[in-house]
């Protein structure tokens, strides 16, 4: 592809993308203050927890002083804002644990999960969605169609255990549950983690493969298609570029928007696979009121939502060069 | 090759839109050929079937589209209709190429001009990168857009619509066919403009020697560059004639409806303007194969009772000057 | 000696890493993979009470006493030990061969001040605490308890087998405040935590202590010989109870903590070769009202109620298969060695809708419940008590909150228009309720006691004396005084009792049946 790719052009990548995030400050620190707010409102006592069923009422009470769970309101946002500007964001609650460290001790998973999934999903659901359109009303066509309805509306949970019973029950080919780190074990990290991908992707690639057949059939239509079929083009040059490069913003922002979604569909994936990721940790930090957790991990998704965003609207401008940053 | 065989022999030719009641006839028993080197004009209203002859020629009416479903198109001894799709593949852009009437939508407006130049080449010859780029810009050079170079890196917004035109005209030229299909070249361009354009296509025919195949419901266009005329009506062809013929002596009542407001022989662009087809009272039948006799019965002043009974054949009028018509004359 | 020790370690180390180094670093290691729902986020023994707590402490901690299967107690880290004949006066040594495992020995110092960290927060080690006017270390290895009051539980106190664990730990951990949890895991018991390899949220791993010395007596709960047959222990956190087993089916774990009643067909379909019920521990499903507001301040309607309720009705409510649920009357479990059916109220609904007549309860006042949602067994049983109160002519107001809402609104003694409530419930673990002293739910000192906040001097007299009485028979005869006492004045509402089933794979034999699951004396078939 004849992209320009110059210095000038990834210096503007550069500031738009700075700039970008400097406009995103207020953003995340209106949730973070939202995020703060509704904890402090929402009932029940992290302390009380803590204690446990058998503690007196001063135990409870000595640990909220200790927690500082005491102060008023504004007392302990000051406090809360004052230690995340010192880059603390505290310590757990329920494990003592520097809230900074379980989060990156949770994230390499579902980074990795997250990561490859969107690549299975991509890869998958756009191919199909492009073979799809191409062959529309054709075998392929009508097989995505039917397969997308039903993965979208499938249950994560269901797809899982129909997968567990399959591969890891019957087959013997893939264990039931858990996670290792590539680093640890490659092997063993891509045998442990084709399920979950499996279970978390399938519906974001019968999303992608939807939007992409929908969006291809459509800039099948175009002159310019034809005018590529005139030049005696092969079809796979028609298809890339010509077809999908004109198709591609529309299926950008489609996985964008699943990639943010991704964090929702995590939990349930985590929780069957027994995947020890962020959607688990923040889940039971709710349950058990683990604010320090919580806020945490609430500010770096809407980091990361701001980020991915930032990504597809940068790609853009690279996928239509009409689109000026 | 041999100056008196046709280069391209179109024969009984039927094309067949699949329309939302059934199909609908677009091309109907059409056969007319192209000689080495001359230009052929087919005019007639929108929906008359030109179109979809040019297209056919290129086999680019597929399904579900529609599709062609008689006849023969003979090309270098070859039937294109019958070819694998490989074949015709090797066919289009270069042995036969295309120009198309909205060269702003007609070129990919996310691939800048190079990229879509340098691949037309390359996809038909071994060529390298660089030998690519050298023959795309010596054919903006030779279709005359300053700074050849510069415009490789071009994406085709930054282009205007006559520029756009002629990067058209040389991704069709690139790979030296033997016949170019212009299909409306001009209508969405400026006056002014599209005289330069077809000044421009005579000059490079008189260049590279190449057949062009014009499409247009232009009279004036007509005029000013093709040697020979058919005219196309509801999808069959009523009168076929050298240009000077046709506009001397219009046959078909059709044929003298269009030329009605239209302009004489060798008056300049300039002086026709606009010169569209006059109306016509009525309208063009749809064709889903129910219709017998001639289709311009119901528009025809001269129309006679065999008329809606059966197409009359073609009658020659000279050697070069055929029509399709029971009463040219206006008898009655 | 321990040099030496130290350089041998570190040679076998390098050999290990050196590729096709000496032959016994890469012998095969016998894992024990145990799976459960969710790791301890804190493994404090003195701060967290529940089983995931207790299953950890009791692997890595070591305890100075203990009680076997018939709730006997032998000592453990404790070699011998005397009592004054006044019973005031308790001196005890250490036996040899006690190391932490950071490889300091244990010291009757660290002792010392882990009973007192333990003492100041746990219910018995508080009674115990308030009856000691002396605890100190007498030499390296012996130290001295003295009485200030008669107390009868000081070596029961310290064998205690449910939360909070009276586990022994180093100085440094016992120094520091029990309301401050100790994040680290030293202990001398016989499995050592090897925090590198752990990893939040999906394991903890242990090895075996190598420098452990086991008692010579038959391993029988946590007394007698803890003797390890495995070098690597790992806990692994499957929140999801299908996958639990199936990962176990699979060969992916040995061991389930507690296996989902719905799935124990799975388990029966198998057969005892793959898969075999091993351990249950026992829950008391508990109902608790508010003393302090009415109606349930008014003692005729709490006997109402307590005749209103059916057990049979309880129990169909929380499972289906019987072998998870059964009736139980006895306030100190069934099954427990104070188990008993005295005082229990006999369900009969006409008794019941006389007494609600005769006391005159406005009826149109609503109860609120908190109920908690989504819990699989404290909303049946919260439903089954709404619905005998509406039997009873009330209109019950049920308030659904998450499990931390519950925590902290139980809490409140104020009437219904300040937040407060009238019924709610619970679960207590058997093993922590054994004894009229050790559990706080069967406490009747008013707004001290327990959420529900009943009031009963006769009672607490009654648990006074019991504390004080070192006649087996005779403390049994006040346990069926007391058990009598708290029907007699609704005090305490035991429900019915759930058991919650562990499942073992067919490769693990001679596994230990215990309220925690211990790893010792477990053996892995190859």
């Amino acid at each position: 592809m004849l992209i320009r790719t110059n210095r000038r052009g990834v210096e503007a990548i550069l500031r738009y993308s700075i700039q970008r995030l400097l406009a995103a400050i207020p953003v995340v620190a209106i949730v973070a203050l939202i995020i703060f707010s509704l904890l402090f409102l929402a009932p029940g006592d992290p302390a009380a927890l803590l204690a446990g069923d058998s503690a007196t009422p001063e135990m409870i009470e000595e640990l909220r002083v200790r927690l500082g769970l005491d102060q008023s309101y504004f007392v302990q946002l000051r406090i809360w804002v004052l230690s995340i500007f010192r880059g603390d964001f505290g310590v757990s609650i329920f494990s003592g644990t520097p809230v900074l460290e379980l989060v990156y001790d949770r994230i390499e998973a579902t980074a990795a999960l997250s990561v490859v999934t969107t690549v299975f999903a991509v890869l998958f659901g756009v191919s199909l969605g492009m073979i799809a359109a191409w062959r529309a009303g054709g075998f392929v066509d009508r097989a995505v169609l039917v397969l997308s309805a039903v993965f979208f509306s499938f249950p994560s949970f269901v797809i899982a255990y129909i997968l567990i019973l399959l591969f890891a029950m019957q087959m013997q080919l893939l264990p039931v549950q858990g996670y290792v780190s590539f680093q640890d074990d490659f092997w063993g990290f891509w045998v442990k983690i084709i399920l979950p991908c499996i279970t978390l992707g399938l519906p974001f690639l019968a999303l992608l493969a939807r939007i992409t057949r929908t969006t291809v059939i459509e800039v099948k239509r175009e002159d310019f298609v034809r005018t590529a079929v005139a030049k005696g083009l092969p079809t796979n040059q028609i298809l890339m570029p010509h077809v999908m490069k004109n198709a591609a913003i529309p299926i950008v922002t489609m996985v964008g928007l699943g990639v943010s979604h991704l964090i929702s569909g995590v939990v349930v994936v985590e929780t069957v696979f027994a995947i020890p990721g962020i959607g688990r940790l923040v889940v039971e930090a709710i349950l058990q009121r683990d604010y320090p957790v919580i806020q945490c991990v609430t500010l770096l998704s809407s980091f990361v939502y701001i980020v991915v965003n930032m990504v597809v609207d940068i790609s853009y401008s690279f996928f239509d060069p009409r689109i000026k940053r | 090759m041999n100056a008196l065989l046709p280069l391209i022999e179109v024969k009984n030719l039927k094309v067949t839109f699949h329309g939302r009641t059934g199909p609908v006839l677009a091309v109907d028993d059409l056969s007319f050929q192209v000689s080495p080197g001359e230009t052929l004009a087919i005019v007639g209203e929108s929906g008359c079937g030109k179109s979809a002859t040019a297209m056919s020629l290129l086999r680019l009416i597929q399904p579900p589209i529609g599709r062609s479903e008689g006849g023969s198109i003979l090309f270098g001894g070859k039937d294109l209709l019958q070819l694998e799709y490989e074949e015709m593949r090797a066919v289009r852009g270069r042995e036969i190429a295309m120009i198309f009437q909205e060269p702003m939508s007609s070129l990919n407006p996310v691939l800048t001009i190079g990229r879509q130049l340098t691949e037309t080449v390359r996809v038909h010859a071994d060529a390298s990168q660089e030998t690519s780029r050298l023959r795309a810009i010596e054919l903006l050079h030779l279709v005359g857009l300053p700074d050849p170079e510069s415009q490789l890196r071009k994406y085709p917004y930054e282009l205007s619509g006559g520029m756009r035109q002629r990067v058209m005209i040389a991704m069709a030229l690139i790979n030296k066919p033997s016949l170019l299909i212009a299909d409306e070249p001009t209508t969405a361009l400026d006056v002014t403009i599209q005289a330069q354009v077809l000044d421009l296509l005579s000059k490079l025919q008189e260049e590279t020697g190449t057949s062009i195949l014009l499409i247009t419901h232009d009279l004036g266009v007509v005029a000013e560059i093709a040697k020979r005329v058919i005219v196309m009506y509801a999808g069959r062809k009523v009168e076929e004639a050298t240009t000077i013929e046709l506009f001397d002596n219009p046959q078909h009542p059709y044929t003298r409806g269009l030329m009605a407001a239209g302009p004489r022989l060798g008056s300049a662009m300039a002086d026709v303007k606009k010169a569209r087809l006059r109306e016509i009272s009525g309208t063009v039948p749809i064709m889903n194969g129910e219709l017998v006799g001639c289709p311009f019965a119901e528009r025809c002043e001269n129309v006679l009772d065999q008329c809606r009974l059966a197409f009359p054949q073609d009658t020659q009028v000279t050697e070069t000057h055929c029509v399709a018509c029971f009463n040219p004359n206006g008898a009655t | 000696m321990k040099l030496n020790k130290r350089e041998f370690l570190g040679l076998a180390g390098a050999a290990a890493i050196i590729p096709g180094g000496f032959a016994f670093a890469q012998e095969k290691k016998s894992v024990l993979r145990y799976g459960l729902s969710s790791l301890p986020r804190t493994t404090d023994p003195h701060f967290r009470t529940g089983i995931q707590v207790r299953t950890v402490s009791f692997a890595v901690y070591d305890m100075l006493f203990a009680v076997n299967d018939k709730f006997e107690v032998t000592p453990q880290m404790v070699d011998t030990w005397t009592v004054s004949d006044d019973k005031m006066t308790y001196n005890f040594t250490l036996r040899d061969g006690l190391n932490w495992h950071d490889d300091a020995p244990v010291t009757a110092e660290d002792c010392v001040l882990s009973i007192r960290r333990w003492g100041s927060r746990d219910q018995v080690g508080q009674l115990l605490m308030e009856a000691t006017s002396r605890l100190e270390p007498t030499s390296e290895k012996s130290f001295v308890l003295e009485l200030g009051k008669p107390f009868a539980f000081v070596i029961e106190s310290l064998a205690k087998p449910g939360s909070l664990v009276p586990a022994m730990m180093p100085k440094r951990y016992a120094e520091t405040p029990a309301s401050k949890p100790v994040t680290d895991l030293i202990g001398s018991g016989p499995f050592k935590h090897v925090p590198e390899e752990s990893r939040d949220g999906h394991s903890m791993v242990f090895v075996k202590n190598t420098e452990y010395v086991p008692r010579s007596e038959p391993a029988n709960w946590a007394s007698g010989g803890k003797v390890v047959n495995f070098d690597r222990l790992e806990l692994i956190e499957i929140p999801d109870a299908t996958t639990q087993l199936n990962a176990l089916l699979n060969g992916e774990i040995d061991y389930i903590e507690t296996l989902s009643s719905d799935l124990l067909p799975l388990v029966e379909a198998r057969g005892p070769e793959v898969a075999r019920i091993t351990n249950s521990s026992v829950v008391q499903l508990v109902v608790r009202i508010n003393h302090l507001q009415p109606p349930f301040n008014d003692l005729k309607v709490r006997r109402a109620f307590q005749l209103a309720v059916n057990q049979q009705d309880v129990v169909s409510a929380v499972a289906s298969n019987p072998a998870f649920a059964r009736p139980c009357d006895a306030v100190f479990g069934c099954g427990n060695q104070y188990e008993s059916a005295v005082g229990a109220p006999i369900h009969d609904m006409d008794k019941a809708l006389a007494l609600i007549a005769e006391s005159g309860v406005d009826l149109s006042q609503p109860i609120v419940q908190l109920l908690v949602a989504n819990a699989s067994t404290l909303t049946p049983v919260g439903e089954v008590m709404a619905d005998t109160l509406r039997k009873l002519g009330f209109t019950v107001d049920q308030q659904i909150v998450d499990f931390p809402t519950f925590s902290s609104r139980r809490q409140n003694q104020g009437p219904i228009s300040e937040g407060g409530w009238n019924i709610a419930n619970t679960t207590v673990r058997t093993v922590e309720s054994a004894t009229p002293i050790e559990s706080r739910a069967v406490l009747t000192n008013g707004t001290d006691a327990w959420w529900g906040w009943p009031e009963d001097a006769v009672n607490e007299d009654l648990r006074k004396q019991f504390g004080e009485e070192f006649d087996i028979a005779k403390r049994k005869e006040l346990t069926d005084q007391i058990q009598a006492r708290i029907y007699e004045n609704v005090s305490y509402m035991p429900v019915g009792e759930m058991l919650s089933l562990s499942v073992a794979s067919g490769r693990l034999e001679n596994v230990l049946d215990a309220p925690t699951n211990f790893f010792w004396n477990i053996s892995i078939k190859p």
